[in-house]
């Protein structure tokens, strides 16, 4: 497959190594070039700096034939507006975007975006494991 | 009319200080908190500190009670979002986004947002308007239908020069509103015989920009 | 003379430092004014019944706590229920309108998010009522406010 990945913080490197090792091909957007320090050297993929944004930047990024998008950057409107780009513009057949906002989740996910809001998943798992520890003996 | 305004930047102080003047209910949500408190000590109490992006700010302004929400930040992702949330959240009518890049303005319109505002496609427009040389100009993009208005001077070699209009062959979608000759004003009619150097004014769908520029400029 | 009241602990002795300032002012004309914030999310006309009745038995217990003073401090006891954005620019815009020489602010301790404040009233008024202002801070503190 062929995956666009904007936003090359510590989940974006960590999904373009993932996909590369499994042997999709992948293209990897940040618009701070020392973002990619953290990607492995032999890194097969390729690398682009620029906003997630910018429709030339995605352009030759090869968004026109990706596969699958994934829109990561730590802020969540550009998130949102990237992924809306790759989704409603460009017709990338699967995107999913980060959005830290819950409520900001929720509304773009009911405008047909695939949302992962990591606030909500984290508490919740943090929750689970403060009533696991209640629940035991020596808790 | 209630209007909020996010972004607190030079446009949107102006544009609230105008609005408030105009004597429009207006609301302006800024993040920076010093500006705030600035702004509060200039408008008194239409002013809040604040993320526009977000669903609590939003509704404390009252968005769901706003007829228009307009967006002016620097930054366009965040224009995009607030707009977005306040037509799907709050149900605002009119959405108005500023363009800080001129290419996104398409994509906006693309995305629902009803008005976009690009400061560097005005001052493109108002210098072509100033360069006397430009045969062809583009006047105003108008949202509806990618309509267009453009004007034209008619060069010596066009092909149109001493035809009645009705016997052009202009492109499908064009419609000439105007024409301008010797600074007398004439609102033709199908007789209407143009002369090489006149300014035509026409309302056109804007693909067909290009064919009319041909036909009466090269 | 204006005394603004919220339904704080600070709205009686604002009104029995009023009639005791008798001797300073002769007899006086008693404004006591409450103020109905109203949210952003209201329009500034928004009938809000609910508040309004807050406001009206606050401004009744005010009326009833002045006329039951002794000495016959007031020339006049009025009442008056406002609805603004801001509390401490209505209490100005009165004093104004009322050519008052004077508002009696009655202020208490509170504290926001921890930290200990006299509220956005308070400065305000000192700095923008064209009239004597006359603060009186009442002993004790009152829970959160934001």
């Amino acid at each position: 497959m062929r995956i666009l990945i904007v936003g090359c913080g510590r989940v974006g490197w960590r999904l373009a190594s993932d996909f590369t090792t499994r042997g999709h091909d992948v293209v990897v957007v940040d618009i701070k070039p020392h973002a990619f320090r953290q990607l492995p050297e032999e890194f097969p993929g390729r690398v682009i700096v620029g906003t997630g944004i910018d429709e030339d930047v995605l352009r030759s990024a090869g968004i026109e034939h990706a596969d699958v998008f994934v829109a990561v950057t730590d802020d969540d409107n550009t998130n949102i507006m990237a992924a809306q780009i790759a989704q409603k513009i460009y017709h990338v057949p699967r995107v999913v975007l980060r959005v830290y906002d819950p409520v900001r989740a929720e509304i773009f996910r009911e405008l047909g975006l695939t949302v992962v809001c990591p606030t909500t998943t984290v508490a919740s798992l943090i929750e689970e494991q403060v009533l696991a520890g209640a629940a035991s003996p020596q808790g | 009319m209630y209007i909020i305004v996010v972004g607190g930047g030079k446009v949107g102080y102006y544009l609230t200080k105008t609005l408030v003047h105009e004597g429009y209910e207006v609301f302006l949500i800024e993040k920076n908190p010093i500006k705030c408190q600035i702004y509060a000590e200039r408008f008194g109490a239409v002013v809040m500190q604040g993320d526009g992006a977000e669903a609590a700010i939003l509704e404390a302004a009252g968005a769901g009670r706003a007829d228009v929400v307009i967006a002016v930040t620097g930054d366009d992702e965040d224009n995009l979002v607030i707009c977005q949330m306040a037509k799907e959240r709050f149900g605002v009518a009119r959405a108005i986004a500023r363009v800080n890049n001129p290419k996104n303005e398409e994509l906006f319109r693309k995305l629902g947002i009803d008005v976009t505002v690009s400061q560097t496609n005005v001052i493109l427009s108002i210098i072509e308007q100033q360069i006397p040389e430009r045969p062809f100009v583009h006047l105003l993009a108008l949202r509806h239908a990618d309509l267009a208005i453009v004007e034209a001077k008619v060069s010596d070699d066009s092909p149109v020069v001493d035809q009645p209009i009705e016997r052009i062959q202009f492109p499908p979608e064009v419609n000439v509103t105007a024409v301008l000759r010797a600074g007398d004003l004439i609102i033709p009619t199908g007789q209407t015989v143009i002369r090489a150097g006149d300014e035509i004014i026409a309302v056109t769908k804007r693909e067909r920009e290009e064919e009319l520029r041909h036909l009466l400029v090269d | 003379m204006v005394v603004p009241v919220d339904g704080g602990p600070a709205d009686f002795p604002s009104i029995d430092l009023a009639s005791a300032l008798t001797n300073r002012t002769g007899r006086i004309h008693l404004i006591l004014v409450y103020v109905v914030e109203v949210p952003q999310r209201f329009p500034l006309d928004a009938d809000l019944p609910e508040l309004i009745a807050i406001g009206e038995e606050v401004l009744q217990r005010a009326e009833d706590h002045a006329r039951e003073r002794g000495g016959h401090p007031w020339a006049s006891v009025t009442t008056t229920l406002l609805q603004a954005r801001l509390a401490a620019a209505a209490i100005v815009d009165e004093a104004i309108e009322r050519g008052a020489d004077t508002i009696v602010l009655g202020t208490t301790n509170q504290r926001r998010y921890g930290q200990l404040t006299q509220g956005d009233v308070a400065p305000y008024v000192l700095d923008n009522a064209p009239c004597d202002v006359i603060l009186l801070r009442i002993a004790g503190e009152i829970g959160e406010a934001r």
